[in-house]
């Protein structure tokens, strides 16, 4: 990683850096135009927009606007020109805060609240609705999705004041959120995914309520490799410094495989669902969040 | 296997605070994000758990532990028989005592047997275990194996004959009583016959060989060199000395006595076989110093041919504290052994009794709080009031003491007194004499002072008109400071002498320095001095406070001046004859706990930088 790369250290100073680069990106939807409205998205309807959808025979009523005279002069027939409608995409970012997220000597909580304002400002750049909620057992603050550049800067406040505490619930939160949120749409979990209870059942339960779930995994690198001295006893962040195993080599071998295995689960398992699955390091550069975010189909460059 | 040094074993305590030290060592922490893993992983652990994945888990600790009791067995000396039949516990005792010092044609008898011993220490087998036994005054036992024959040697060349007499038979006792079992022990006596052999009637099943090296008897000795008090007047003193001839031959040598180097007596003295002769002769009066008897034989034993002794009269420093007392004053004055210094009683302050005298006498007055020492008290007794009921008329004096040394040569019966004040006792104190059933005379020890106290003033008395006063003054002051170990300060060699050191500092070193050169620190428990380190015959020196005192130690044993054996046969049988040819082959394995230690340790550190 070069110091070219390192990202800023606030979400402002992030987006103010890579404007450019991720006014290029546009989130990628699989149910493209689920709500009509003014969004940039092509809609699964025809409507108002400048691209071509079909004819149809002219009916009574119809705008005499839309009627193709060339074809009028060739057959001496009315056929009506029909166009594309215009649809936008509800994001909904689901940041978890517990007190899991504040480990890392780069905190993991920095580093996806930095994921979320680059959601955001991929999301609101093209006309996107975007809302933003922090969760850990239960919901923290909501900002439901809404669009425009005000909404950019509420998001932007909403992460700066955010902090980690309580352990993670994505049971409970998840179905909280489903019962709260009117619309549907793109959403996007940025966690740990360390959680005490069951996490697929909670990801299909966003799925079965019609939500398009995308996973952001963000972990710290002393998760993936942890330098710890033999006879060390761990203790849990997440769980009021619950007491742990003392460590030796053995063990510590074992914890590496078993993280392997964790990530690997929990990757099959959202190819399994057809959930958009990227894992991130808080030591990340930008430049290697774009490649793993376009990599994973998350993003798409326009 | 067999420890040899099974004492060592008690080093394995150590094991047990390192155990206390592992579970009781703060542990550090860290924190991770979830345990969840890493509980997840445990629990797998502990589901799979077998010995070798708790040894695995406490690696570390398993080889501090194999190191510390590797090095506990090292220290123990474990024996190890590796084939063959059993092993025997041979006990080799030498004997070291003066008689050993005498010559056989030319060589030392002691030579003789150390030679004797070398061979037998050839011959034994690396499994058997051998009890090298110095018979000195003061045992000393060494345990080694048959392998073991280098150190062996060298103990036996390092050892040497004492100037002390030896009881064989107490040592072999004491030897046999430090063996485990008597099975397959043989013992060895080495000496020169002068003694008995010892009897092991109770023990049948142990062989006992004895080996005589005493052949000649020739020997003439000074038996006894002492300092006597003059029959004839009092104040003088005489040195006494008998000569006693214990060989077979006439003997006709000269005889001197020196007192520091100046000829005191020279004569050349004739003796028939077994013929002993007493010489007396006069101190001149007052004369200090070290009196060294010598005979110039041609005998087979040098060291009983002279003896010490040490003249150390010092005047006895006496404070009279009295306001007018002539016959106390006379009585003490016309003693030649007592200074005496009298003071009025508005003089005896406290720096003044703390001046070192040995004996203090108040006459009538009292002082309080009393500096420690020895104390005379004539109707003054210190923090209590003399004041009592007096006594009237008193006709006769009785004692519940007559055998006190206080009272020798005095007949208190003819005392009579005009008035007396009974005294005050306290729960150690002795009565010496009486007077109508009330206390008039005790004495107390505590510690190492001594107090008398007498509940009349002389003066109301027929005392000073007797016999008895100076000869009761005098009781009274050497019983309140007693010479040493007897005139002439001497002792037999090998035998504990006990000094009493005036004005002795227990904060300053104390030295006591051999004949032979040897220095030992040594420390006066309230100020009297144990030694027993007194293996050689000569004149030892104690430097203390500033002060040297001398003591003579003489070999003064008829038994080892005898040197004429009373056993000449020799029962030598180095091998038994039912032990069988192909003995087992004992091995140290110290050597190799040592080694394995050693790896276990660069393991262990290899380990704990991995681990670090």
């Amino acid at each position: 990683m070069t110091a070219h790369n390192t990202l800023p250290a606030s979400s402002r100073e992030l987006l103010q850096k890579y404007a450019r680069t991720l006014d290029r990106m546009e989130l990628q939807s699989r149910a493209p135009g689920s709500s009509p409205g003014m969004g940039r998205r092509p809609g699964t309807t025809t409507g108002y927009s400048v691209e071509f959808a079909d004819y149809r025979k002219y009916n009574y009523g119809d705008d005499i606007r839309y009627i193709d005279w060339n074809i009028y002069a060739r057959l001496r027939k009315l056929f009506l020109r029909q166009f594309k409608a215009e649809a936008e995409v509800a994001v909904h970012l689901l940041l978890d805060t517990s007190n899991s997220m504040s480990y890392g000597s780069s905190p993991k909580l920095h580093f996806a609240k930095k994921l979320a304002a680059m959601f955001s400002y991929v999301g609101l750049s093209k006309q996107d609705r975007v809302g933003l909620t922090t969760f850990s057992d239960h919901l923290h603050a909501i900002l439901p999705p809404k669009r425009g550049r005000q909404q950019l800067s509420h998001l932007l406040a909403l992460l700066e004041k955010s902090s980690s505490s309580g352990a993670s619930d994505f049971g409970q939160a998840f179905k909280t959120y489903t019962a709260r949120s009117t619309s549907r749409g793109m959403l996007v979990v940025l966690s740990d995914c360390f959680c005490s209870d069951n996490y697929r059942e909670a990801f299909r339960c966003l799925a079965f309520s019609g939500f398009e779930v995308i996973v952001v995994r963000v972990l710290a690198p002393e998760e993936l490799l942890p330098e710890l001295e033999e006879g060390t006893e761990l203790r849990d962040l997440e769980h009021n410094h619950l007491r742990g195993p003392v460590v030796n080599e053995e063990l510590v071998a074992r914890y590496q495989k078993r993280m392997r295995k964790y990530s690997d689960e929990l990757s099959a398992f959202c190819m399994r669902e057809g959930f958009p699955y990227v894992e991130t390091t808080s030591s990340l550069s930008f430049d290697e969040i774009m490649i793993r975010l376009l990599e994973a189909g998350i993003w798409i460059k326009k | 296997m067999t420890f040899l040094n099974p004492l060592a074993l008690i080093y394995a305590l150590s094991i047990g605070v390192l155990l206390l030290l592992h579970f009781r060592k703060p542990k550090k922490m860290h924190w991770v994000s979830d345990l969840q893993l890493w509980q997840d992983i445990e629990q797998e652990s502990m589901q799979r758990k077998s010995i070798f994945r708790i040894i695995k888990r406490n690696r570390l600790l398993i080889l501090q532990i194999l190191l510390l009791a590797a090095i506990v067995l090292a220290l123990a000396r474990p024996l190890i028989t590796l084939w063959g039949g059993p092993s025997r516990t041979l006990l080799l005792i030498v004997d070291c005592s003066a008689s050993m010092t005498a010559l056989e044609d030319g060589i030392p008898r002691f030579e003789l047997a150390r030679e004797k011993a070398l061979d037998l220490i050839e011959d034994a087998h690396n499994a058997d275990k051998i009890l090298l036994v110095q018979a000195r005054p003061r045992m000393n036992l060494h345990t080694y194996t048959g392998s073991e024959k280098a150190a062996i040697r060298e103990a036996l060349n390092t050892m040497t004959a004492t100037h002390g007499s030896v009881d064989i038979g107490r040592i072999v006792t004491t030897a046999v009583s430090s063996l485990e079992n008597t099975e397959s022990v043989e013992i060895y006596i080495i000496d020169d016959g002068t003694q008995a052999p010892p009897s092991l009637n109770t023990l049948p099943e142990v062989e006992v060989h004895t080996i005589r090296i005493g052949k000649t008897g020739d020997n003439v000795a000074i038996a006894n060199l002492s300092i006597r008090e003059n029959p004839f007047s009092a104040h003088d003193r005489q040195v006494f000395c008998e000569i006693e001839n214990f060989s077979d031959r006439e003997h006709i040598f000269p005889f001197d006595i020196f007192l520091d180097g100046t000829v005191l007596i020279t004569e050349t003295i004739r003796l028939n076989p077994k013929q002993s002769e007493r010489i007396v002769t006069d101190i001149p009066a007052g004369a200090n110093g070290i009196l060294h008897a010598v005979i110039n034989s041609e005998d087979a034993m040098e060291i009983d041919n002279e003896a010490f002794a040490v003249l150390d009269s010092h005047a006895m420093s006496v404070l009279l504290g009295t306001s007018g007392n002539l016959f106390l004053e006379k009585a003490l004055q016309v003693n030649p052994r007592i200074a005496l210094t009298v003071l009025k009683p508005e003089e005896c302050t406290s720096e003044r009794f703390g001046r070192g005298y040995d004996a203090i006498i108040l006459d009538g007055f009292q002082r309080p709080d009393l500096p420690p020492g020895n104390y005379f008290l004539i109707r003054s007794e210190s923090g209590r009031t003399t004041g009592g009921s007096s006594l009237r008329a008193i006709r006769s004096l009785t004692s519940p003491r007559p055998e006190h040394p206080i009272l020798a040569f005095v007949d208190p019966a003819g005392i009579t007194l005009d008035r007396a004040t009974p005294l005050d006792l306290t729960p150690s104190d002795a009565v010496i004499l009486e007077g109508n059933g009330y206390p008039l005379l005790a004495a107390n020890e505590t510690g190492i002072y001594r107090t008398v106290k007498l509940g009349f003033d002389i003066r109301d008395s027929s005392l000073p008109l007797t016999y008895a006063f100076p000869v009761l003054l005098s009781n009274i002051l050497g019983w309140l400071e007693p010479e040493d170990s007897g005139p002439g300060n001497q002792t037999a060699a090998g035998s504990a002498i006990r000094l009493r050191l005036p004005a002795y500092d227990a904060s300053k070193d104390l030295v006591v320095v051999t004949p032979d050169g040897k220095t030992f620190r040594a420390t006066a428990g309230k100020g009297i001095l144990s030694f027993a380190e007194t293996e050689s015959t000569g004149i030892y020196t104690i430097r203390y406070s500033r002060a040297i005192k001398r003591f003579a130690v003489n070999l003064s044993s008829r038994s080892e001046s005898n040197i004429k054996p009373v056993d000449t046969v020799t029962d030598e049988h180095p091998h038994s004859p039912d032990r069988p040819a192909t003995a087992g082959t004992g091995r140290e394995t110290w050597r190799w706990l040592l080694l394995a230690s050693l790896l276990l340790l660069a393991l262990e550190w290899r380990r704990y930088q991995g681990a670090a």
